[in-house]
């Protein structure tokens, strides 16, 4: 009996704690229109008609629901298999890169194994992206970051 | 909303270099109907636990890219001839959509002039469009008997024929053609697949079911986006029917001069060789030879080539060229020469419906 009640009180426990952090990802494709002043402004919408060669944005909110502050807050996203990485995206940090989902770094630093040689790593190579926040997120505060893709 | 900055432009250049990069992989576009998933995961610690979370599943299907390349192979009209039957002009058909299409043809008679293949003046006779089937780029009548393009993949690319009769019309010359590839619907083999249509802009976009986007580019008489393209080629009959006319012309005689003289010894005769082209192709390097007839001398310096003239003068327009076979004489407009028993000369091109002459004079021994 006492087992039991123990049992469930872990089984209650166990998804409190899990959502103390809540990650949302979406998908968003740029659309560009004139602005007022003569420039062009981009906006994001839901992706539409996205074909190969179309480019969408990966937008991941992150939200601390506790009362707690969270550290070592790390965030990472495997490239999907279709996409190829383009970049951060606009007021996003830019992301730590990984070729091979161990080593990150800059894209600068990455090299590709390629048979017994390696070459330096280009963006279409990247397969994770990683985000590490350096602060500890307060309880209640969220944020975001984002990334670029172009469907192949 | 945020206006684009420098820092956009460097992001840019960052998928530029991915998409240079990524050539090679552009010949693998995502086929239609990939669900895209994008699936983030979140660790941290709160008061010294490690936990990890994994966000939502964000995706969408990847729609139809319909994209398609018609082109003509060779860059140039096929010769042909008056009366020839199964004439072939060829063309290439590329699907460049991500997904297997069928492609409906359409082979279709220009009334346009297209200054590389020449002014339209004819139609092909049962003008018919098929598939290359066994891939040897060469027509094979009753073996490449398809009408239309069935499942083709991604970037493969197939010869299409334009097979036809030339009609026999006088003056037919150049029968301007063209192959308008159209995309139909694929997935059944053995059948073609109803043209396509593109998914309605005024209806949003879901994510969950595959739309056909037209991403075909324009082209001559071929609207943008449109789900078709087109590629011109020609027939050119290039036979030409030449005949040669020669006249004599008494010019003058040593008793009454050039008033109605008579071909008596020392008579000055001129010879006139016309040559006449009834087309419908044009005549080059005509070549005229005459043996100056028995009982007559050769006058030096009297060969002349040019425009036929009018009203019994042999030439309109021509010029005079000396008796050997060198000099700028030969290179000018035409050409002629004299070696003691002939008389040459060159025309290098008599075109379609004219006609040019050769003159020169002899002395009746």
């Amino acid at each position: 009996m006492r087992h039991s009640l123990l049992l469930a009180g872990l089984l209650a426990a166990v998804p409190a704690v899990a959502n103390t952090v809540d990650i949302h990802a979406s998908v968003l494709a740029e659309k560009r229109g004139a602005a007022a002043d003569g420039t062009t402004r981009v906006s994001l919408v839901p992706a539409a008609r996205v074909t190969p060669g179309d480019k969408v944005v990966y937008r991941l909110n992150y939200r601390n629901n506790g009362k707690q502050p969270v550290t070592g807050l790390v965030i990472a996203n495997p490239v999907p298999t279709a996409m190829r990485y383009a970049g951060p995206a606009e007021g996003s940090a830019a992301p730590e890169l990984s070729v091979d989902g161990k080593t990150f770094g800059p894209l600068a630093a990455l090299k590709v194994r390629d048979g017994a040689t390696s070459r330096p790593a280009v963006a279409a190579d990247v397969r994770v992206v990683r985000w590490r926040l350096a602060r500890p997120v307060a309880g209640g505060a969220g944020g975001q970051v984002a990334f670029r893709a172009v469907l192949n | 909303m945020y206006k684009i900055s420098l820092r956009t432009g460097l992001v840019g250049s960052a998928a530029l270099a991915a998409s240079v990069t990524g050539t090679a992989a552009h010949a693998q576009q995502t086929p239609a109907g990939t669900s895209v998933n994008n699936q983030a995961s979140v660790t941290y610690e709160v008061g010294g636990t490690p936990t990890s979370v994994s966000s939502n599943v964000a995706s969408f299907v990847v729609d139809k890219k319909v994209n398609l390349a018609v082109a003509e192979v060779g860059g140039a009209p096929t010769q042909t001839a008056i009366g020839a039957t199964d004439q072939v002009t060829t063309f290439t058909v590329t699907n460049l959509t991500n997904s297997v299409q069928d492609f409906r043809l359409d082979p279709d008679q220009q009334l346009v002039s297209i200054p590389l293949l020449g002014i339209d003046n004819f139609n092909m006779n049962s003008l018919k469009a098929y598939v290359d089937s066994n891939g040897n780029g060469t027509y094979d009548a009753g073996v490449d008997t398809a009408t239309y393009i069935d499942e083709l993949a991604p970037d493969a690319t197939v010869t299409v024929f334009l097979v036809g009769n030339v009609p026999n019309t006088p003056g037919a010359e150049v029968a301007i053609v063209s192959l308008n590839a159209i995309v139909a619907t694929g997935g059944t083999g053995g059948a073609l697949g109803a043209d396509l249509v593109a998914s309605s802009t005024l209806v949003a976009d879901s994510p969950t079911t595959v739309e056909t986007v037209f991403a075909d580019d324009t082209g001559l008489l071929d609207q943008l986006r449109n789900g078709q393209q087109r590629a011109f080629d020609a027939y050119r009959i290039s036979t030409a029917v030449v005949t040669l006319l020669k006249s004599a012309t008494v010019i003058s005689d040593p008793v009454n001069f050039l008033l109605n003289p008579h071909p008596i010894p020392g008579a000055v005769v001129e010879y006139c060789m016309k040559v006449s082209n009834a087309g419908p192709g044009s005549a080059s390097n005509v070549a005229v030879t005459d043996a100056v007839p028995a009982n007559s001398t050769f006058v030096p310096g009297s060969i002349a080539v040019g425009t036929s003239g009018i009203l019994g003068a042999c030439i309109l327009l021509g010029t005079s060229e000396d008796d050997n076979d060198t000099g700028s004489d030969e290179t000018d407009l035409y050409g002629g020469s004299f070696d003691g028993t002939t008389v040459r000369a060159k025309l290098p091109s008599v075109a379609s419906g004219t006609s040019m002459s050769v003159s020169f004079r002899v002395t009746v021994n």
